[in-house]
């Protein structure tokens, strides 16, 4: 007796169920292209001291000016030197896991209170609510970098996890935006009823019902986050604000401008760390965007067979 | 691959009054990727100038597909892999969109399923009302409204309706304001796909009896898509019943409640629970089978309690049983040829 | 008569119209009064079209809004003065299933979680075997088998098998009462009659009573025992389901009743009727009988006042002025 399920051809819930299996949403173009390349820029952070000497980032450690291995430049410095003595290649390799840590913990500490934050004021609504949502709201229309220069005039940031702090503090209004629409939404589902009548409580509701529903926004919230906090750093340290004694994308922007480094033509100063933030912002809007479309089927394109 | 009328029996068989639709071994396919689903799987049927023709099944049984490939308006994975259409004798499979548009609203309307939840929030009736007509005619401006508003009184409208936004009305007046927009430009035929659905009892009996006055006054026929078998009793001369992509039986409808002949039928009447008398509930056992794998044979084989041993393997074809009465099922119509009710010219 | 299991008590429901809101309040339910025994087990059917006030009271009686007006007891104790063990007792005995077999699944998960949650957080203390001896006997109950469901993800299953692992959860704790909000109206109808089915077995076999709401007349025809009939937030008529749909005697009833199509070709619908809108019913006669703009036999006292209920049979009552000086 064949008791196997039905299909029904015209709803369109059940025929996008069934591609799932091959069309699983998570193998989102944008997405992937996104992850690959931001892996292999932090990769290159990673496992570049097992190659090269990180020594060499440091102040007079090397030959001064040199121009890159291919503009006639020395084979051991293939990326060139700056004026300080700082190996080029060195430099980069120093300086991007020091970004992405500062990015990493801005939007892991945005996230972590966004969590909390929204899930409190969706779920319980009233005062609550309330509350919440006027300082969100608040702190999201202060102009961000301008009192961060202030800030940062006041309190120079002696390493980049202090300064990572002071970004979180600035990082949490989108993410509890985004968990407080969620919980909202979610609130109504019949499976959240159905815990209620189950005796679940609403911490429980929110974590264990909630949550797992909410993990695409979630992620590109955190994504969009780190892109965020990689900007926030990255400008105050080319203002010559932030920590100066490791080598980050933004300080390097910083040197090469306090250095003249545009008009004396060391295009292999300057460069160099614009490309591969230009590289960080447009795979982590990829990586963004990828996530919407995972998060809502609405916006994927329909694969025709 | 041209085949005439003359080679399908069903249609062949009904010659008397003019049939304004034609429908001949449609076949309809979803690509999936574990194989193709038939969703509608040689069907053929006609229908009647001013009649009203039922179709039920339960869901996934293919007939909101079916009413989908007559309006040329299957969306992909779905397309239609095989058979004709013909609209008062026009072929419509393989017409270009440009054609196509000409035939649609103007001789082929659609009400289509949750049509109430289909109007513009936004915009005022009037409006909407004025777009529908003039995206197929062109109408001088001052003509709009009182053709407008006739269609209003054709379908039991207070005038006020006219400037009103759609969620100021109810759910039974936002229907019949579908249904205005559906006759707009008289057309021939009109395709129903659960007009009454989602609306409470006895505004559903007023807007049916608005669709058999409309019915009746512009001479306009209907396939009437539902599951509700006490509405069709009271809406539908003729009746339908599709089960996994094919058709089992077709016929008037008197005949179809009181004899019906086809094993899926009689499980449909007998399920329809009564409050004229309190009877148990019958209780059947059975899914449909899985539309990738249609059988050779009967597809009801899976479910049938007269099960033969023919029917796993043979295949199956409409059998005439009286003049517009055609079962899907060898034994059955041997039964009712068996049985003296049912003569050649039983009404 | 012993002690009612459940008591609405002078319940009013006003949604919207606070101070900052735009649009009129609408009461949803007026001074509603119902209780609601369990002994015996029975099936009682709250009968109303949309806009009449069943689901508030769904959503009354299982705790999901608090009531503007009025209490909702429960052995007594109002479901707004609960503790939370008071809370998980009354979750114990009443339990619920709902229209949408779909929605009321958390898609992340396979359908096992629905019963692990059950079991966590009503301390069912059991050894792993133990607990799925108890899953599998629910799921028995209404014909499933564990190993061919609880593995799976909601969407691997049909509706009518959703629905019948609704009702399993719904009998693991053994409740006293079981709301049933539209349970077969989103299934095919050859399923249906196997989920009433069910029900029927449950209140016979496992004296589980059920509070059937539907807009069905029909399949309250043949599982309900006791009926109450809403319209616009008060209950028309009430009593035996049998006797009210056999000979209706309030005018909504009746008009309700001969709206219902029959599946015989041969009896069409009789008279027509006429529908004022929507806002013109709310509106005008707020004050009086809520019925009185659709009703063929409207009198002057139907506008000043909403009648109250009369006797008009055996276990059969109708709140209507017509019955009043008439005695069954």
């Amino acid at each position: 007796m064949n008791m196997q399920n039905t299909i029904d051809p015209t709803d369109p819930q059940q025929t996008a169920r069934r591609f799932n299996k091959w069309d699983n949403p998570w193998l989102n173009t944008k997405f992937l292209i996104g992850c690959g390349i931001i892996l292999v820029v932090v990769l290159f952070g990673l496992v570049g001291p097992l190659f090269w000497d990180t020594n060499l980032a440091f102040t007079g450690s090397s030959p001064l000016n040199k121009p890159p291995v291919w503009q006639g430049g020395l084979p051991e410095h293939p990326l060139g030197t700056e004026s300080n003595g700082r190996d080029m290649l060195a430099q980069l390799i120093v300086a991007i896991p020091s970004s992405f840590k500062v990015g990493l913990i801005a939007a892991s500490v945005g996230l972590g209170v966004g969590l909390v934050l929204g899930s409190l004021a969706g779920y319980f609504g009233g005062f609550i609510d309330a509350f919440i949502r006027t300082i969100s709201d608040a702190v999201v229309t202060i102009p961000t970098l301008a009192v961060l220069i202030v800030i940062a005039a006041f309190f120079p940031m002696r390493d980049t996890t202090s300064m990572a702090f002071i970004l979180a503090a600035f990082a949490w209004p989108g993410p509890t935006r985004i968990v407080r629409s969620q919980v909202l939404s979610l609130r109504e589902r019949g499976y959240v009823r159905m815990a209620v009548l189950s005796g679940e409580s609403p911490f429980g509701i929110m974590f264990r019902e909630m949550l797992p529903n909410m993990l695409p926004w979630l992620a590109a919230s955190f994504t969009g986050g780190i892109s965020g906090a990689i900007l926030g750093a990255t400008s105050l340290e080319a203002l010559g604000l932030g920590p100066a004694r490791i080598p980050s994308l933004g300080t390097i922007i910083n040197q090469a401008q306090v250095s003249s480094a545009l008009i004396r033509g060391m295009v292999w100063w300057w460069f160099p760390p614009i490309l591969v933030l230009m590289i960080i912002f447009t795979s982590f809007f990829l990586i963004t965007t990828g996530l919407d479309e995972i998060a809502n089927p609405r916006l994927r394109e329909f694969k025709q067979q | 691959m041209n085949m005439t009328i003359v080679d399908n029996p069903v249609l062949a068989a009904y010659t008397d009054k003019k049939k304004v639709l034609e429908v001949d071994r449609l076949q309809v396919q979803y690509e999936t990727p574990r194989g193709a689903v038939k969703a509608v799987d040689t069907v053929s049927f006609y229908l009647k100038e001013g009649e009203i023709l039922g179709l039920v099944g339960e869901s996934g049984c293919g007939k909101t597909t079916t009413a989908m490939a007559v309006l040329q308006m299957v969306q992909p994975p779905g397309r239609i892999v095989g058979g004709q259409i013909r609209l008062n004798g026009s072929e419509l499979v393989g017409l270009p969109e440009s054609e196509l548009r000409k035939f649609r609203w103007t001789e082929l309307a659609l009400i289509p399923q949750g049509a109430m939840n289909s109007l513009n929030p936004v915009i005022k009736i009037k409006e909407q009302m004025a777009d529908a007509i003039l995206a197929h005619e062109t109408v001088d401006k001052k003509q709009l409204k009182p053709r407008i508003l006739k269609l209003f009184n054709d379908v039991g409208l207070p005038e006020r309706v006219y400037n009103m936004y759609p969620h100021e009305l109810s759910g039974g007046m936002k229907q019949r304001v579908c249904i205005a927009m559906s006759i707009v430009l008289n057309p021939s035929v009109i395709i129903a796909d659960e007009p009454t659905s989602a609306l409470d009892v006895v505004v559903q009996r007023v807007v049916a009896q608005t669709i058999l006055e409309v019915k009746e006054r512009l001479g306009i026929s209907m396939i009437m898509i539902g599951h509700d078998m006490g509405l069709q009793a009271q809406m539908v001369d003729r009746v339908a019943v599709m089960y996994a992509g094919r058709l089992v039986e077709i016929g008037p409808v008197e005949n179809m409640f009181k004899h019906p002949l086809h094993p899926y039928t009689q499980l449909l009447i007998e399920a329809i629970p009564s409050i004229a008398e309190k009877k148990p509930l019958k209780v059947t056992e059975g899914l449909t089978h899985d539309l990738r794998n249609t059988p050779e044979g009967c597809v009801f084989q899976f479910r049938c309690p007269h099960l033969g041993e023919d029917c796993i393997n043979e295949a199956v074809t409409m059998h005439q049983v009286a003049t517009d009465h055609f079962v899907a099922c060898r034994h059955a119509a041997q039964r009712a040829s068996s049985m003296a009710i049912l003569g050649g010219t039983h009404v | 008569m012993s002690e009612p299991l459940l008591e609405i008590k002078n319940v009013t429901k006003v949604f919207g119209g606070g101070l900052l809101s735009t649009s009129k309040p609408v009461v949803a339910l007026d001074d509603y009064s119902l209780n609601i025994y369990d002994e015996p087990a029975k099936i009682t059917t709250i009968a109303g079209e949309s806009g009449s006030g069943k689901t508030t009271l769904v959503n009354l009686v299982l705790g999901y809004l608090p009531p503007s007006e009025g209490q909702v007891l429960y052995k007594g104790v109002s479901l707004q003065d609960m503790d939370y063990q008071q809370r998980l007792a009354y979750r114990r005995e009443v339990q619920a299933v709902f229209q949408d077999p779909y929605e009321v699944y958390n898609p992340f998960y396979r359908v096992q979680h629905i019963f692990d949650m059950v079991m966590r957080n009503f301390h069912l203390r059991y050894n792993k075997n133990e607990r799925r001896d108890r899953i599998e006997e629910a799921l028995n109950l209404v014909g499933l088998r564990g190993e061919e469901i609880l593995e799976k993800y909601p969407h691997q299953l049909s509706g009518g098998q959703r629905q019948r692992v609704m009702v399993a959860r719904a009998c693991m704790l053994k409740p006293r009462l079981i709301v049933a909000d539209e349970p077969v109206s989103a299934v095919d109808a050859s399923l249906r009659a196997m989920i009433l089915d069910i029900m029927l077995k449950l209140r016979d076999d496992f004296h589980i009573s059920f509070l059937y709401i539907t807009h069905d007349l029909s399949t309250a025809y043949q599982i309900s025992d006791e009926m109450y009939v809403l319209f616009q937030g008060v209950t028309t008529e009430r009593g035996n389901a049998a006797a009210i749909i056999e000979d209706p005697k309030h005018p909504y009833v009746q008009q309700l009743i001969n709206s219902i199509p029959v599946p015989d070709p041969t009896i069409k619908w009789d008279t027509d009727i006429h529908l004022p809108s929507e806002e013109e019913m709310r509106m005008k006669y707020a004050k009086g009988c809520r019925f009185y703009p659709r009703c063929l036999y409207g009198m002057d006292i139907c506008k000043e006042k909403q009648p109250p209920e009369y006797p008009v049979g055996e276990d059969h009552l109708a709140a209507c002025y017509l019955y009043r000086d008439k005695q069954p």
